[in-house]
């Protein structure tokens, strides 16, 4: 009898080293990427230059670059498709990742702007003090995280870390702010319900001529990337 | 005995009454001050004889995108909320060439604003004129902040400004900037809690 019970637990050790143990040690970190718009939602339109089409193009490169670097990268919007913002923050959030990157492009009729731009949800008024967050609250603990993981990518992108002086005072409040700074504390439709650390990286303004040339070449946009995957690796370490 | 009782309900009857006319006095005489606050700025803004006064206005240097506090003229209406509503129209039909220009989408334009004794400032914008490609995030952060801004930075009585698109709530003005969460005004709340990360 006690032959069997050794035995078994035997077994179940085996087992766990065999197959348990191997499969947490090799887990990759998720990282889920989202081209913003798609389908027919063309997003930003500059001439002949349209938002959904960078936005795919730069999703695709740091797909490549993410892998690259060891990461499970979850792609939200593969091709040219319309997906309704409810069924992204939906897809987003089903696939429980460390980090999530929404890309947009922008443009500014003023002529005056230039990528990279990095925008972070502030948090929800009052939602520090439920114990339980309501649907759709971003609670100061998220917000903080995002905000890491902004600062990560704006370190290796060679942007200011301060918040831009336009931020929200939710998020804003306790910090130094710069009125130069590109990294923005501002509600954005496409962080609304996320519920992991999740920034919205704007890598080129359409309206700006020298983005334009800067990345019109794949290895200027890959470059990009790379840089982008070495931000995220910090942020996960 | 049968006497008493009906004097009781005499009395009864009387007090449900004066309970229900009052009721009715509330409903008919007290509901049209807060429909007179609302009503007050479709009068005309200001009368000829009011003297001008000046507010600030958020507006964009077009050589380096900062933002400018810029000084405009409204007349001293008797209504405050009618002041309010000059500096939305200022702000909306400010200037759109020259160095400083304000950070407003061309074709936006203002449907109503009302004031609520709660000290919302409710703006509701008409955006059928405006093509949404054309306007990105930053742009639109801008209009939005800068709309706050004016408002806030004018009149302390508000305490929240409520941006409607066409009459209705809806999540964002041109498909970016997330309306609804945002557009509070007041003392910055305390820097969140949480891990020193």
């Amino acid at each position: 009898m006690k032959f069997f019970t050794v035995t078994k637990i035997l077994f179940f050790r085996l087992c766990f080293f065999l197959f348990l143990f191997p499969c947490l040690a090799s887990a990759k970190p998720i990282v889920v990427l989202d081209a913003a718009h798609g389908g027919a939602d063309s997003g930003v339109k500059v001439g002949s230059e349209i938002e959904k089409d960078w936005d795919l193009k730069f999703a695709q490169a740091l797909e490549k670059a993410l892998q690259g670097a060891g990461f499970e990268v979850v792609e939200i919007r593969k091709r040219d498709e319309t997906i309704t913002p409810d069924k992204r923050a939906e897809m987003i959030n089903t696939a429980q990742g460390s980090a999530v990157l929404i890309l947009h492009m922008d443009r500014d009729g003023f002529g005056s702007q230039k990528g990279p731009q990095l925008v972070v949800e502030p948090p929800t008024q009052g939602a520090e003090t439920t114990e339980i967050p309501r649907w759709g609250a971003i609670t100061p603990f998220q917000f903080r995280t995002s905000l890491k993981l902004a600062r990560a990518i704006a370190s290796r992108l060679g942007m200011e870390a301060q918040l831009s002086s336009l931020s929200d005072s939710r998020g804003s409040s306790g910090e130094s702010l710069s009125p130069t700074s590109r990294l923005f504390c501002l509600p954005h439709e496409s962080l609304r319900y996320l519920n992991s650390p999740a920034v919205v990286l704007t890598p080129l303004f359409l309206s700006s001529a020298s983005d334009l040339k800067k990345f019109s070449s794949a290895d200027a946009i890959s470059e990009f990337a790379t840089k982008v995957s070495l931000a995220l690796a910090d942020f996960l370490q | 005995m049968k006497k008493n009782f009906n004097s009781k309900w005499f009395v009864g009857l009387a007090v449900a009454t004066v309970l229900c006319l009052s009721i009715l006095w509330r409903h008919y005489y007290s509901s049209p001050k807060v429909e007179k606050n609302r009503l007050a700025v479709h009068s005309p803004l200001f009368d000829p004889g009011d003297k001008t006064t000046s507010v600030l206005l958020k507006e964009v240097e077009m050589e380096t995108g900062k933002m400018l506090n810029i000084t405009a003229s409204i007349h001293q209406s008797k209504v405050r909320a009618n002041q309010m509503q000059q500096t939305v129209l200022a702000y909306l039909q400010g200037p759109r060439s020259g160095q400083v220009q304000v950070p407003v989408p061309e074709g936006t334009a203002l449907n109503e604003f009302y004031f609520t004794p709660a000290g919302a400032a409710v703006v509701d914008l008409s955006v059928g004129q405006v093509k949404k490609e054309s306007v990105g995030f930053y742009e639109e952060a801008l209009f939005v902040r800068g709309l706050i801004d004016s408002l806030t930075g004018n009149f302390f009585e508000i305490k929240q400004v409520k941006v409607l698109v066409e009459g209705q709530d809806a999540p964002t003005i041109f498909g970016h900037y997330a309306l609804g969460t945002s557009e509070v005004n007041g003392p910055a709340p305390a820097a969140p809690k949480g891990p020193d990360l």
